[in-house]
């Protein structure tokens, strides 16, 4: 999984780090000061790192909990974000973390207790709103679980806060700890999901999407409560019969009555970040779509934007009830 | 192009003579070799950091640079416990006098053992603990890392004492001899950078059309680099359909070219079937 694994100095005998240098007893632990010392020195290539990137291990000192960004919400009063991980073991081609980060390392932050006590405190502080947090902003939440064990710590201790939803963004088909545990009622696990065809050329080293809908299928059964997260939606000149078929399949294969939420938006990326990843791949058919670049934003024309918007939007409510669904984009007329 | 940089004559010398380098007779501020090929340079730097990183930029200024170019520092280290003749990789790199760090990052598979490096600025026998030590690393990496990224950019030291057998004993002969032995980790680590670096090379078609445009008709440096990333794009769109090149040298202008190639392309539909 890793080839070399760093740790900050001051956490060595943290029990958690103690147990992930034993599960990796193999690699050389280089010890530093501080994760930045490796994560975010200027000279790194993100796309050579990726082929094989290392695990840092650190201790997060502030900033636990952000503020999600206002396109952000399933329903929730007040809508935050945390990352106990920084960056994604897999390799999606519209990611943003390949555009905001130089390093495609891994960095885990041990201090779970942390997280949690700041997660208590700001719904705490809003007691009188519910308040909608999100993992998976900067990390997939569960693909790297059989080694953080961050879920199986958080949750059971998140179950009992009344005005909490925690979603857990996920790709991955690592469930096996959600399955053995009961399930959370304000604990929403939710899937990303592109079009079979699109996912093979976009979503690499994930899960293809039929494992993702058994995952789904297993989680439903189990009482887990399930979202869809059909964002970023993909342009492609067949994209009618694509997310057609799409949805129908999704349909078929899972509980449509059972699903908690679904959000979807077009393909979109700070121009900045844009402009690092396409310099990556020049002559990805992603990069090769007819884009606009309008206030630091890179997104699709407006008309292919209304037309999947809408299109995509018209053939989620032939499966499911309008109030589960929830577009990051104002869906045209 | 790989580029190597060692202290001293006598630890260039067997990689002089393996891949074959001749030295540059005009550029004599470092002594400075390459092979014919030009994808491998040699530059002998002289003992300590500073030297080595003076080496690292007069290398550098000798030729355009390219973000693919792979960078490594070889040469003789003492260990507090590896045994002479080891070959190791840094996998930190620490300048003793300011504690700043470096952590070359060491992307592929190699059998090569990997340790902390401490450059230090005077000859010593007091081993730091668990790290190898020597007097270039971290000058060659404060410069090598303005030019190349972190990835190509590696440390590769030959253990030539320890605590059981000082540095003093050391003569030419003995150092040829351990570079010499390990010339096998020299290149398995450039067939590894070479494959981390092969970029899509431009396919002989792209560059068939692109000479046949700018041979005839004045293209701006900034209109050449964006004719090669639409052809390009072309090529990854319709690689069965390239342009009709009669019709864009008919054009007789390097903008009308440019306008009619980007609105052909953006009529194309994208398909990821």
């Amino acid at each position: 999984m890793f080839n070399r694994l760093y740790m900050e100095r001051g956490i060595a005998t943290d029990p958690l780090v103690r147990q992930i240098c034993n599960k990796f007893a193999n690699l050389d632990i280089i010890e530093c000061d501080h994760y930045s010392e490796v994560f975010n020195k200027k000279a790194q290539n993100f796309r050579i790192q990726k082929t094989s990137p290392g695990l840092i291990l650190a201790k997060k000192n502030n900033k636990f909990i952000n503020p999600a960004p206002p396109e952000y919400g399933i329903g929730g009063d007040k809508n935050f974000y945390f990352s106990y991980m920084l960056n994604c073991i897999y390799d999606c081609r519209y990611c943003f973390l390949q555009g905001m980060y130089r390093s495609a390392n891994y960095v885990l932050f041990v201090n779970y207790a942390d997280f949690l006590n700041n997660i208590r405190k700001v719904c705490e502080n809003h007691s009188d709103k519910t308040c909608h947090f999100f993992s998976g902003y900067d990390c997939d939440s569960l693909a790297m679980e059989p080694v953080t064990g961050f879920m199986q710590y958080l949750l059971p201790q998140i179950s009992g806060i009344s005005n909490l939803v925690l979603e857990l963004r996920t790709k991955s088909t690592q469930i096996r700890s959600l399955l053995a545990m009961p399930p959370i009622d304000n604990c929403v696990i939710a899937f990303s999901l592109l079009p079979a065809q699109l996912a093979k050329a976009l979503d690499h080293k994930a899960p293809d999407v039929n494992r993702r809908l058994s995952a789904i299928r297993k989680l439903q059964a189990n009482g887990w409560k399930i979202g869809l997260r059909i964002d970023p939606l993909i342009f492609d000149s067949n994209m009618e019969t694509i997310y057609e078929e799409f949805f129908a399949d999704i349909a078929s294969q899972i509980d449509t009555k059972n699903v908690h939420s679904i959000t979807l938006g077009t393909f979109r990326l700070p121009s900045s970040f844009y402009n690092t990843i396409a310099g990556y791949y020049p002559t990805d058919k992603l990069f090769l779509s007819p884009l606009k670049n309008a206030n630091k934003m890179v997104s699709y024309n407006e008309d292919i934007k209304k037309r999947l918007l809408a299109f995509c939007y018209e053939q989620i409510r032939l499966y499911f009830e309008d109030n589960v669904i929830y577009p990051c984009e104002i869906i045209p007329e | 192009m790989l580029n190597i940089i060692t202290a001293f004559h006598v630890e260039a010398q067997p990689l002089i003579e393996y891949f074959q380098l001749k030295k540059l007779v005009e550029h004599n501020v470092f002594e400075t070799y390459r092979n014919d090929e030009q994808s491998i340079s040699l530059t002998i730097s002289g003992l300590g950091k500073l030297n080595a990183s003076a080496a690292v930029i007069y290398s550098a200024s000798l030729k355009p640079i390219s973000k693919n170019d792979c960078w490594i520092n070889i040469g003789i280290a003492g260990h507090p416990s590896i045994e002479i003749g080891t070959a190791i990789l840094a996998n930190k790199v620490i300048d003793e006098s300011s504690h700043q760090n470096w952590y070359p990052q060491i992307v592929f598979d190699t059998d090569i053992i990997k340790a902390p490096l401490t450059t230090v600025d005077e000859p010593t026998a007091n081993y730091p603990s668990g790290s190898a030590v020597d007097m270039e690393a971290s000058g060659f990496l404060s410069s090598a890392s303005r030019i190349s990224t972190t990835e190509l950019i590696h440390c590769l030291k030959i253990i030539s004492d320890n605590k059981s057998c000082s540095f003093k004993s050391l003569n030419k002969q003995k150092i040829k001899a351990m570079i010499q032995d390990n010339i096998h980790c020299v290149t398995d680590i450039l067939s590894k950078l070479e494959n981390l670096t092969t970029d899509a090379q431009d396919s002989k078609i792209i560059m068939d059309i692109y000479q046949a445009l700018i041979d005839p008709i004045h293209f701006t440096h900034s209109e050449k680099n964006k004719l090669k990333k639409i052809l390009h794009k072309w090529n990854a769109l319709m690689p069965d359909a390239m342009p009709d090149l009669n019709y864009c040298i008919g054009l007789k202008n390097a903008n009308k070219i440019l306008n009619y190639l980007s609105e052909n392309l953006n009529k194309h539909p994208v398909s990821f079937q």
